[in-house]
């Protein structure tokens, strides 16, 4: 235990600390650069609501996701490329120089982001809304490193495996795959930046995989494998974990493991980023920003509504379009004082739109259901 | 039943109160709107608060099992039912985690009256971003550094090995050792092998005895694990302590 553990558990139920004074709820200002600390160890950390209103979310509060931890900080970690190739090779991050140059502007987020919000809930981290973020994301092409080591007839995925390791050999290690097809996508690149800075330990260092429009589970951290196949991998985190009912399910349903699909594009989703949950704002004109994107597709608009949806108003949209990649929105009015709200709803480029409620699902995967603000104008 | 779960909840509440005084009102209030919440969906029913024997095994597992893997605030957090809480019990002990029947039992009691559908509202506290470096950050070996590895090879294989595996890879009693930040944390790693955690017990090493640890530590082999699906669990859940 370490001292503020200790402390906790000395408290009451579990700790003294459960409700600190410090205490930081989704959507609550924060001070500068602090992250929401939904487990401390191994770190799952959110991004603050509030910086959901620009196009590149700051390093420093780039929310982390982890399974049992990072490994040890070490910049000459190698990636084995092998398997099902001709001439299997390793590399290091010094090695990326050999390649083609490549960037992905775009959004990284957890399948279970929101996973708190669904009703009725389900076992996971009990993220909010902070479990995103957009940023530039620097490497090489996947592609191209397969080129190099020669993809042989009959493969189909391709192995990722990072160098975190479970605490024990019972617990399953964290294994994942993509398919080929994917993996050859020219927009598909193992980063050793984010935002133009060598990527940090708790995002990966010293490289990563970026998957374009796919939910977080396949974007691995701390690579050190990638195996050609023709299966994709097993293990819980393949084979049971990161699945979503084949059809729409009532909430609460116990869904057959046989009626389930891996978690893969990320659909259509707005969100609020300012005003705050019960903010107080000055009187005179009302600023409603946040971010919209869709996994698979550009987002064609983001309709406003303040008057609890019985009507709409398109926003503007800044940014770049692009395929999983967010465009902040903006819509302005003016309010004298008073009780305001907002409600923010995307609809993208393939004609899919947020939905009002969100698809229920037994792990609490794609919450996106459209995201409403209250604050009070000062009169 | 919508009275008698509202008055577990209060009772619950009463039970936050006294083992923390510093919590006092929003105690209160989280009990209150859990209550109410709690009559708003009478098919909930949370199950009454255990008794204090039941709250100090529960403690003692989460202690003792639970957070050598993670801390307590992923419990903490979660509201789940009775089943639920069941069958992630279930899974983590399929995983490893050493439980007894009746500590199994104490902590599906616990969890599952205050960490219930109808609990109040988890506020995650917050973490500066110079926190979450300076967690994982190396430090300076000072006193700790140019340790004998070999020496370290053996006091390993007499003290450590028994739970953290002869690989260091970790067993049901002891948490993976390789390939870990905390290797070079070394005043960190000092602290923790001479006052203990959690069921580890504190052992009176000297500088010498930890730098030949971390030089052997260090050293052994990195490859990544190779076991995507879990294996059996233990058959004898070892004794606490």
């Amino acid at each position: 235990l370490d001292r503020r553990e200790f402390l906790q558990l000395a408290g009451g139920v579990l700790g003294a600390a459960m409700w600190p004074a410090s205490a930081l709820a989704d959507g609550e200002p924060a001070g500068g650069g602090a992250l929401v600390e939904y487990v401390g160890r191994p770190q799952n950390l959110g991004t603050p609501v509030q910086y959901f209103d620009r196009l590149i979310t700051p390093t420093d509060v780039f929310f982390v996701r982890s399974h049992f931890g990072p490994p040890a900080l070490k910049r000459e970690r190698r990636v084995r490329v092998h398997g099902l190739v001709e001439r299997p090779f390793e590399l290091g991050v010094a090695d990326l120089k050999d390649f083609e140059p490549a960037s992905f502007t775009g959004v990284l987020q957890c399948a279970g982001n929101g996973r708190s919000l669904h009703s009725p809930r389900v076992p996971g981290v009990q993220w909010e809304h902070g479990a995103m973020g957009q940023g530039t994301w620097t490497g090489v092409r996947l592609a191209d490193l397969l080129k190099k080591a020669g993809v042989k007839a009959g493969a189909t995925h391709v192995i990722l495996r990072g160098a975190d390791r479970p605490p024990q050999p019972t617990v399953p290690a964290f294994v994942r795959s993509l398919p080929l097809e994917k993996a050859l996508d020219p927009h598909t690149v193992v980063a050793s930046q984010l935002n133009g800075a060598p990527l940090r330990l708790v995002h990966g260092a010293p490289m990563r995989v970026i998957v374009p429009g796919w939910a977080g589970d396949h974007w691995m951290k701390w690579l050190v494998e990638l195996r050609v196949a023709d299966r994709e991998a097993e293990g819980f985190y393949m084979q049971t974990a990161y699945k979503f009912p084949r059809h729409p399910v009532a909430p609460g349903t116990a869904v057959k493991p046989s009626d389930m699909v891996s978690v893969t594009l990320m659909p259509v989703k707005s969100l609020i980023g300012r005003p705050l949950q019960g903010a107080r704002t000055p009187a005179g004109m009302q600023e409603v920003v946040g971010v919209a994107f869709s996994g698979g597709s550009t987002i064609a608009r983001v309709e406003v509504s303040t008057d609890g949806g019985q009507s709409w108003t398109a926003a503007m949209l800044e940014g770049e379009a692009g395929p999983g990649r967010w465009q902040v929105f903006r819509h302005r009015f003016e309010s004298r004082g008073g009780a305001c709200r907002a409600m923010a709803r995307a609809t993208d480029a393939g004609g899919a739109m947020q939905p009002r409620t969100p698809a229920w699902n037994p792990s609490g995967y794609f919450w996106n259901a459209w995201h409403e603000v209250h604050w009070t104008v000062s009169a | 039943v919508i009275r008698a779960s509202a008055a577990a909840l209060l009772a619950a509440g009463m039970l936050f109160l006294s083992g923390c005084p510093s919590r006092g009102p929003a105690a209160a209030a989280d009990a209150g709107s859990a209550a109410a919440d709690g009559a708003s969906k009478p098919a909930a029913a949370t199950p009454a608060a255990p008794s204090a024997a039941v709250t100090k095994a529960a403690r003692a597992v989460i202690t003792d099992s639970c957070v050598a893997c993670h801390d307590h605030q992923m419990l903490e957090q979660q509201r789940m039912t009775v089943a639920q809480w069941t069958a992630e019990l279930d899974k983590m002990q399929k995983w490893g985690a050493p439980m007894e029947p009746a500590q199994k039992a104490a902590l599906l009691a616990f969890a599952s009256a205050h960490f219930s559908p109808s609990a109040g509202l988890h506020r995650a506290p917050a973490l500066s971003a110079a926190e979450v470096e300076a967690q994982l950050a190396p430090t300076d070996d000072g006193p700790l550094a140019g340790g004998d590895a070999a020496a370290g090879a053996t006091f390993f294989a007499q003290a450590c090995a028994g739970c953290h595996g002869h690989d260091a890879t970790g067993s049901a009693l002891g948490v993976n050792l390789v390939d870990r930040p905390g290797l070079y944390r070394a005043a960190e790693f000092a602290a923790v092998v001479r006052d203990g955690r959690g069921r580890m017990p504190a052992l009176p090493a000297t500088d010498a005895q930890i730098a030949g640890l971390l030089a052997h530590l260090r050293r052994l082999p990195v490859e990544p694990a190779e076991n995507p699906s879990p294996g059996p669990a233990p058959a004898t859940p070892p004794a606490p302590r």
